[in-house]
């Protein structure tokens, strides 16, 4: 509601959207390369939690540019998702963590093909 | 009211109740299989009360908006063909279920909950109004089947299930393809996307895209009829499964093949049924004499009436490959005349084996001395299956060799050495598990019981309606078979058959987001 | 309506009687079951003399009525009513059905006292009796081949009756299946007659077939050479005969009833209900013709050496049925008719009163244990006599007339017809010699050695008054149509046949065929009565001569062996052999082969999952990067 009624034209003055985007883009970045060389299955679902929220900005910037809402939503929705994923990563984690294995995404490589 | 969405959840309900039924409690695993199987049954005989007969197209119509945009409805009815197979699916399971709560198989609630998802799957299929219901429904019948052989199978029950499911899923992993594919093409010509098959019936396919994504198609159906040679799956499943599975298999699941070649491969690819006609003549003919001749020589009951079934199937093959009203019309009737003959000898077939111990031909005999109504129900079944003349079997084939004879006389004649074979390979069964010297323990134990009763006679009942009075099926058919002949009949340059039309409001406008068009035949 | 009412009884009751004595809970009392199973024959033997005075009342062309109970099926414009048909053909037929019928079944109350399933016995004999009536008073070639179908059903059951045999069980299979080769055939047929009349039924087709058809046109040679395929092995015609002989395995009034007086005569009945079509297919008419004849010889000659009393019998039905074929072949159907009339009494009366022997005897049927009996059995000897005197054409018992009408009507038709009257009249001696050897092994010379034991015993009167009956109308039942007479069986089936064959023999053609064939059947006696009229040395000193010819004889012209070893036997090698290679290696080789496809995908595909996640999400996001790059570029 308070986004909707910040502007109603997508030149509006405020943040560039390319602010956005570069912010988006190096958030992005950073979760990919956390999740290529990380180990720590922890550390990993944060990276990957730091991925989705760059597209959360991204979505949010475009949805403000192109002055409609469904951008707002559908980062709604990935925020849904990020939690419900969250909390089954960390099910997993603990589920690991329960078999002493080592907390090590290398080392739990039995499902290969 | 909507009827067959209602007739599609209620075993979907039954399947899922059965979680809640605590284990080892088999009466009530029992109750509820039987309610849904009624139930079900039930409401198909309702529906078929309210059917109107001279439509030939799609009535009780429920449709439900999905993914309307990509084509993607919940739309499903049925015409002349289909209610027919929703007759039979809903009557055999309901027979089935009856068998199965007098003889509990292991784990009763897992095995009648599996029972009633494949009843859902084939209701689905032979109602769904558009080609990925067809398709999932076409594959979500294989799951339960995929346990019921591979848990409660014999010996080799796991690689029997794990080969007929990987081969039909073979042959319908090309069905997806050709299905987008169908959509696709339909949308470059028309403008429109969808998957509904009524609308696609007016799609103008070139010959090439006919005969290919026909094609795609075809491999699935053959594989689930099945015909010659596609019927490696066969051998395994029948010798495995349960002789229920078993039984549903020949009379219902090998109908969907069939079923797919009458409702899509005809009026949607005329011009690919015309190119492919032959080739399905073909290989039904090779079907009918390779599976008497196969049948003849097996040495257990139940792997003969199997290859008896190839046989059968062949013909109600050759009559849609015929492209000939008449024999259309004697497939539709066959279709439903095998799946109660087929069912009444597996189910003849398992109390013997029960009651014995045995399965082998040749160790069973002179059981009529002693079980005289087993001896005179198991010789109307007899009869029934090698299609004596005055028989149900009979009035299906006659009319499928009838039409195949109008334009491939060749083709009938060679039918009739299957005719003539069937009379070989039915009698070696009836003959040598009845008739000669006594052998096989003690005879008197064999004769039918309540629980046999239950289940023979009311197959029994129909082969006698059916033979004295076909006129109901074929009445009530006949408009809609016309109709799914006729465009395939001018691809090969025939004259189509008049299709008896009855004014009735086309039902199915091309963009409907709501269930309209005909949902009570007698009401309109 | 009346008539068509009645003829529904008619068929109704055997019907009703079946299903009653099949159904009927535990087992009835024994004349629960007799009163059924005779009841219902023997009450439609009424009615259908009702049906019979009916239509005599009416002048000829009104002798018809057609009535259909309710339409069975109407696809796609062809249309099959559940319907009779009554006329003066059908009417007739159903007089022999229901009246001979119910003697035999009165007789068999008897006979099969003994037997522990009387009922079954009684139902199937009803259930025959119902088939054949369809058979005859069907209105179209639909129901004419359920008929067809179901009376060999119900001779398959009665076959096999004593199911414990396993001659038996086979011979029953036996006949079945040549059976269902036959109604193959005319299913064929009827499928052509539908696709060129578009319609099964009697009236519609025999209106149409001149115009439509017109004389000597394939098809119509094509319809009635598929028909005959179907009389052939209903009538036990050569090839199809084999099963005949065998079905003696069956009770003795079975044999009488099915397979002497009534079934196997359907194949006539066949012919001349469709004379409209054989007329218009000569070749065909010509091949029914030859196929008699030279059925009618070599039946005659194999019954010349068997041992069996009831399969002498058998074989001299097919011989006879011969007979009617070459009448029905030439044209000359009421003659067949009237010959297949006169064979139902003297054929029941001769299995009837070897039916009488064998229950004196015990069960005993070889002729080498017999002889000498006329003493012992002399009403039996006596029927018999009658019977052996009506079937070798010696005036004036009926046989006399209705053959002789055959063969001198024969000689007149035309050059075929001469060489089949020739060779009914080698077929007139060589059937009077073996009856007669029959008869003089049986109840002339000496008593076998060592006497009978127990004493054989008179039949009570249930057995011998049908043997009685019978006996009388093999006597008299000839003067119904005498020569330059009253043609009582011609005329009242003029108005169902159009087509008879208006050839007369003239009257020294008449008397030098009757001459000719009452002669030599009178020498073949006089042969008979010197060969086996004594003690068996004198048969015995001549049994090895043309010792080739007895052997071919005995293994009846090696039909079945051929039929074994070249149809049979390469089936069950065929059957085996698509089991032993084409189910493994093809059926299996295609689920192999599908098998193998995905099982080398999926090791291709299994190096790529090394298990290390971070391999995984690298190959996802160099894939979105290609992806990517593909996108911009491709701009």
């Amino acid at each position: 509601m308070l986004i909707g009624t910040l502007s109603t034209h997508h030149q509006a003055t405020g943040v560039p959207l390319s602010w956005y985007l570069a912010l988006s883009g190096a958030m992005f970045l950073l979760g990919l390369l956390g999740v290529l060389i990380r180990r720590n299955p922890l550390l990993l679902l944060l990276a990957v939690e730091l991925m989705l929220n760059a597209s959360n900005i991204a979505l949010v910037g475009f949805s403000r540019y192109w002055n409609v809402s469904d951008g707002q939503i559908f980062a709604l929705v990935v925020m849904v998702v990020a939690a419900a994923e969250v909390v089954i990563g960390l099910g997993l984690i603990v589920a690991v963590y329960r078999q002493r294995l080592a907390l090590d995404v290398d080392a739990l490589s039995r499902l290969k093909g | 009211m909507p009827w067959l969405t209602i007739i599609i959840v209620i075993p979907l309900l039954a399947a899922l109740a059965m979680f809640i039924v605590p284990e080892g409690d088999v009466g009530t695993a029992r109750l509820v299989a039987a309610l849904g199987a009624g139930l079900t049954l039930v409401m198909s005989v309702l529906m078929l009360a309210n059917f109107h007969r001279d439509f030939p197209g799609p009535q009780f119509v429920d449709h439900a908006g999905w993914a309307t945009q990509v084509g993607l409805d919940w739309i499903v009815w049925v015409d002349g063909i289909s209610i027919w197979l929703i007759m039979l699916t809903t009557g055999l399971f309901a027979i089935a279920v009856a068998y199965l709560c007098f003889r509990t198989p292991d784990r009763p609630r897992a095995f009648l909950a599996l029972i009633m998802l494949a009843e859902m799957g084939l209701l689905g299929l032979f109602s769904s109004g558009n080609l990925v219901l067809f398709y999932v429904f076409w594959e979500l019948m294989l799951v339960p089947f995929y346990f019921m052989i591979g848990m409660w199978g014999g010996a080799g029950r796991k690689l029997a299930s794990i080969k007929f499911v990987i081969y039909t899923m073979v042959g319908s992993l090309l069905m997806l393809v050709s299905i987008v594919a169908t959509a696709v093409i339909a949308h470059g010509i028309t403008g429109v996307y969808t998957f509904d098959i009524v609308a696609l019936r007016n799609v103008d396919y070139t010959r090439p895209e006919s005969i290919w994504l026909l094609a795609g198609f075809l491999l699935a159906f053959v594989i689930k009829l099945p015909l010659w040679p596609f019927h490696g799956w066969l051998p395994d499943a029948y010798r495995e499964s349960p002789i229920v599975v078993v039984a549903l298999l020949a009379a219902v699941v090998s109908k969907a093949g069939v079923y797919g070649l009458l409702r899509i491969g005809l009026p949607l690819f005329p011009r690919g049924m015309a190119y492919f006609q032959y080739p399905i003549i073909l290989l039904a003919l090779v079907s009918i004499v390779y599976g008497s001749l196969v049948a003849w020589r097996q040495p257990t009951m139940r792997m003969l009436v199997g290859y008896s079934s190839l046989a059968h199937l062949g013909f109600i093959a050759l009559g849609i490959a015929a492209i000939d009203p008449q024999a259309a019309q004697g497939a539709v009737l066959q279709m439903v005349n095998h799946g109660v003959v087929v069912v009444a000898a597996f189910a003849i077939v398992g109390i013997i084996a029960t009651r014995t111990g045995k399965e082998d031909i040749d160790d069973i005999g002179g059981l009529a001395a002693r079980a005289p109504w087993l001896s005179g129900i198991f010789l109307v079944v007899t009869m029934a299956s090698l299609a004596i003349p005055g028989s149900n079997s009979f009035a299906g084939e006659f009319f499928i060799l009838s039409g195949t004879f109008r334009h491939d006389w060749w083709a009938a004649a060679i039918a009739m050495i299957g005719v003539v074979y069937a009379s070989v390979y039915m009698l070696r069964l009836y003959q040598s598990s009845m008739n000669g010297p006594a052998r096989g323990g003690d005879p008197r134990r064999v004769e039918l019981r309540v629980r046999d009763v239950v289940v023979l006679v009311p197959l029994i009942a129909v082969m006698l309606f059916i033979a004295l009075w076909p006129q109901v099926l074929a009445g009530a058919s006949s408009a809609s078979v016309n109709a799914a002949v006729a465009p395939a009949q001018v691809a090969v340059g025939r004259p189509p058959s008049e299709i008896r039309s009855v004014v009735l409001p086309n039902p199915l406008p091309a963009t409907v987001s709501s269930a309209s068009g005909v949902t009570g035949g007698a009401s309109q | 309506m009346l008539i068509t009412t009645l003829a529904w009884i008619v068929l109704g009751l055997p019907l009703a009687g079946a299903l009653l004595l099949s159904l009927w809970p535990g087992e009835p009392d024994r004349n629960l079951s007799r009163v059924i199973g005779v009841g219902t024959v023997a009450l439609g033997f009424v009615l259908t003399t009702i049906v019979f005075f009916d239509l005599l009342s009416r002048t000829p062309s009104h002798r018809h009525a057609t009535n259909a109970l309710w339409q069975w099926i109407n696809v796609d414009g062809l249309h099959i009513d559940l319907a009779v048909l009554v006329d003066p053909l059908s009417v007739m037929m159903m007089l022999i059905i229901t009246g001979v019928g119910s003697l035999i079944v009165w007789y068999s109350t008897e006979y099969m006292a003994e037997d522990r399933d009387y009922r079954r016995f009684f139902a199937e004999m009803n259930f025959f009796v119902f088939s054949m009536l369809l058979l005859v008073l069907a209105a179209n070639f639909f129901f004419l081949i359920v008929g067809w179908a179901f009376v060999g059903l119900a001779s398959y059951l009665l076959i096999g009756y004593y199911y414990e045999k396993p001659s038996a069980v086979a011979a029953a299979k036996k006949a079945f299946v040549i059976n269902v080769i036959g109604d193959a055939g005319l299913v064929l047929a009827a499928f052509l007659i539908a696709k060129t009349f578009g319609s099964l039924d009697y009236a519609q087709v025999f209106a149409t077939a001149p115009t439509r058809l017109g004389g000597g046109s394939f098809t119509a040679e094509m319809i009635c050479l598929l028909l005959f395929v179907g009389c052939a092995a209903k009538s036990a015609q050569i090839p199809l005969h084999t099963w005949l002989p065998d079905a003696m395995e069956g009770p003795t009034p079975v044999s009488a009833l099915i397979h002497a007086a009534t079934m196997v005569t359907a194949g006539v009945y066949l012919v001349v209900r469709c004379n409209v079509l054989f007329h218009l297919a000569p070749y065909a008419s010509d091949y029914v013709a030859i196929t008699g004849a030279v059925t009618l010889l070599v039946a005659a000659s194999i019954a010349i050496v068997q041992e069996d009393i009831k399969r002498v019998l058998a074989w001299s039905t097919v011989s006879q049925i011969g007979y009617m074929m070459v009448a029905a072949g030439l044209g000359l159907y009421s003659q067949a008719m009237f010959h297949l009339l006169m064979h139902a009494f003297f054929k029941a009366l001769l299995f009837l009163t070897a039916g009488v022997v064998i229950h004196a005897l015990s069960g005993e049927q070889s002729l080498n244990r017999m002889g000498g009996l006329h003493r012992l059995l002399k009403f039996a000897s006596f029927a018999m006599l009658i019977g052996c005197l009506a079937i070798s054409g010696i005036p004036p018992f009926s046989g006399f007339f209705s053959k002789d009408e055959i063969l001198s009507t024969a000689m007149a038709a035309g050059p075929l017809g001469v060489v089949c009257a020739v060779a009914g009249i080698i077929g007139a001696a060589m059937t009077a010699f073996y009856m007669f050897r029959m008869y003089f092994r049986a109840f002339g010379g000496p008593q076998r050695e060592g006497g009978y034991h127990p004493h054989p015993h008179m039949s009570g009167l249930a057995m011998a008054i049908p043997v009685g009956v019978l006996a009388v109308l093999a006597t008299i039942g000839g003067f119904l149509q005498v020569p330059w007479g009253r043609q009582l069986v011609t005329d009242w089936l003029a108005p169902a046949i159009p087509d008879q064959s208006s050839v007369e023999a003239s009257a020294t053609v008449e008397w030098l065929t009757s001459l000719a064939s009452v002669s030599v059947a009178a020498v073949a006696i006089g042969i008979a009565w010197w060969l086996f009229g004594a003690g068996p040395e004198r048969r015995l000193k001549y049994a090895h001569t043309l010792a080739g010819l007895r052997h071919v004889l005995l293994e009846q012209w090696l039909f079945d062996d051929a039929y074994e070893s070249v149809i049979i036997q390469p089936g069950r090698d065929l059957g085996d052999a698509a089991i032993r290679t084409a189910e493994p290696d093809l059926t299996q080789g295609i689920v192999t082969a599908a098998a193998g496809f995905s099982m080398a995908g999926a090791r291709g595909l299994h190096r790529v999952q090394g298990g290390l996640v971070r391999t995984y999400a690298f190959a996802l996001i160099a894939g979105a990067a290609i992806v990517g790059l593909v996108v911009v570029l491709a701009r």
